[in-house]
């Protein structure tokens, strides 16, 4: 009766052991993860959308310290679950960004082309209102500081492309948004310059 | 039939022998000590193993967690990058004492690290958050002084008829401004920055170009000086009235004897600056010249005038090089009617080479001046900002 009894303990133990000591890190999903992070970044994820890139590298980080907070304990009672939910989470933040990063950049690109074809619809309205505007004696000096701003943004045009050209969209954004201001600026000049002059 | 049983009286059951009761009990001994060692072994495990400082270590990724979103990476990188680092070794050595029996295990180092990253996380926030502040604040500023400077500059010089390429700079500098303006409300200060001194550096050329022009316009101030004596002397001698019109200082004087009568506000022809060599250059002439006719309120659009005798034999023998050695066109006309004359004030340089005044101002010369009454206009008498 009694070896019965241990017989059936020490059975129970190693059955235990079998299913449950044998709980091993998931490895293999921290690498992916990192990979799949390391794409996300190559892809400029956290140039175009850091707040989702922050957050799958926030995800790896807690599902590393979890990993050995489990790695911690008795090996009977690791359990790796959270730290797999939490890479597995971290993958698809990291993969989501990278997938938004193609989205974002494609947003700040077609802005860029809008506003590039808005910029030169501009340029063309300035030298049209530009011909237009009063040839007074006393402005001429104002003409030749507006014809030197209409040819500072002219001269801007392949600078804004050379930069939107080695994909930089964020800076030709910036340019481009620079060159609107200044050409409306002109073009509200001299609409009042005219408006003024048939007053 | 009966059977007869009485065998079973002398039948004695089995009996170990002392050897192996002996054995039994050793063997069940040895079963229950085993049990019991590995039940106080399983329980010294938690009672003595130390226990990692999850706490501290989950504070130190958060703290890394909230420095990256202050762009400490960006910011203060170095910082960062030490943070980062720690981080890694934090979670290396965390691995490695892992691998170890849980009672010999060693946490005391791991908090240790934790509390490095922790604090090296919260100092790369700080710097981080300074140092944008401080980019923010270096922007804002050097934007102002950079537009108060375009606006001063403008004011300054734009009485000389500059170069385009001075205009095109100021121009390219504040498109330079708007741009970094642009970053730095996206939070891209660096590239702000970048915007700025470029901005900055174009700025900084113009007064070299300004100095350049001004400083080979002014090798004739010499023979102005000598010009302004020679008139000033001929009013004492005769006790008549002169007139000096000073183009740089925008000024016309009048002389009696000598001595300064009137002083008057003028305007020029756009490029005022230099001598007059051709009808159409819209230049005003430099010179030693007389009055050669006084227009009534009749006789020109410009309420009052007084025609001078540009172009003077000096002017002439000008022309003739400057066309000969090809400086001007074949065809270029040496021009004519250049006055003194009323409508000015209008505070630019718009006469086609004349000199303008207020028509207030214009009453009161006429009045005070004859016909061949000397006029000298010179560039200068002081240099530029004298």
């Amino acid at each position: 009766m009694f070896k019965k009894s241990l017989v059936a303990v020490l059975g129970i133990l190693v059955i235990a052991v079998a299913f449950t000591g044998c709980a091993k890190a998931p490895q293999a999903l921290v690498d992916s993860t990192k990979a799949a992070l390391d794409a996300a970044k190559a892809a400029e994820a956290d140039r175009y959308v850091p707040a989702e890139f922050k957050a799958a590298q926030d995800s790896l980080n807690a599902a590393l310290a979890e990993i050995e907070t489990q790695n911690a304990k008795f090996a009977l009672m690791r359990s790796y679950k959270k730290a797999q939910a939490s890479l597995e989470a971290a993958t698809a933040k990291a993969n989501e960004a990278a997938a938004k990063v193609a989205e974002a950049k494609e947003a700040v690109k077609n802005e860029v082309v809008q506003k590039q074809a808005e910029l030169a619809a501009a340029i063309e309205e300035a030298n049209k209102l530009f011909k237009k505007a009063p040839r007074g004696k006393e402005s001429r000096e104002v003409l030749t500081a507006i014809k030197a701003d209409i040819e500072a943004v002219v001269a801007s045009q392949p600078d804004i492309q050379a930069t939107f050209d080695s994909g930089d969209y964020l800076t030709a954004r910036d340019k481009v948004n620079a060159a609107l201001a200044k050409i409306k600026g002109v073009t509200d000049e001299l609409n009042q310059a005219i408006a003024k002059k048939n007053r | 039939m009966l059977v007869d049983y009485s065998f079973l009286s002398d039948f004695k059951p089995f009996k170990k022998s002392p050897a192996q009761e002996r054995y039994k009990k050793s063997y069940l001994l040895g079963v229950v000590l085993l049990l019991v060692t590995t039940i106080v072994l399983f329980i010294l495990q938690f009672v003595l193993a130390p226990q990692p400082p999850v706490l501290l270590i989950r504070e130190s990724y958060l703290a890394l967690s909230a420095a990256k979103e202050a762009k400490a990476d960006e910011y203060a990188p170095e910082t960062y990058r030490q943070a980062a680092e720690s981080w890694e070794n934090l979670l290396l050595y965390w691995r490695s004492e892992n691998k170890k029996w849980r009672v010999s295990r060693d946490y005391v180092e791991l908090a240790k690290l934790a509390l490095q990253t922790k604090t090296l996380c919260e100092e790369a926030k700080k710097k981080s958050q300074y140092q944008q502040d401080s980019l923010r604040s270096r922007i804002n500023i050097a934007a102002a002084l950079l537009r108060q400077k375009v606006s001063e500059y403008k004011a300054e010089y734009g009485n000389l008829p500059v170069e385009k390429s001075a205009l095109r700079r100021m121009s390219e500098c504040e498109l330079l401004l708007r741009e970094g303006e642009q970053a730095a409300a996206r939070g891209r200060y660096h590239h702000a920055l970048q915007c700025i001194s470029q901005a900055e550096n174009k700025l900084n050329g113009i007064p070299h170009e300004v100095d350049q022009l001004l400083t080979s316009y002014l090798r004739q101030l010499p023979t102005w000086r000598r010009w302004v004596e020679e008139t000033l002397n001929w009013s004492r001698e005769n006790d008549k009235e002169v007139i000096i019109v000073n183009k740089l200082a925008r000024k016309l004087q009048v002389y009696r004897n000598g001595v300064l009568l009137h002083e008057f506000s003028v305007e020029f022809g756009r490029n005022w600056l230099g001598a007059k060599r051709y009808r159409g250059d819209g230049a005003t002439p430099e010179g030693k010249y007389h009055i050669l006719r006084k227009k009534g309120r009749k006789e020109t659009r410009y309420y009052l005038a007084l025609e001078i005798d540009y172009p003077n034999e000096s002017d002439r023998e000008a022309f003739e090089l400057a066309k000969r050695n090809g400086e001007i066109s074949a065809d270029a006309h040496i021009g004519g009617l250049i006055e003194i004359h009323g409508e000015g004030g209008r505070g630019v340089n718009w006469t086609e080479g004349c000199v303008a005044l207020k028509n207030s101002d214009m009453e009161k010369l006429y009045n005070l001046v004859d016909e061949g009454t000397p006029v000298t206009i010179v560039g200068s008498l002081n240099g530029y900002k004298k």
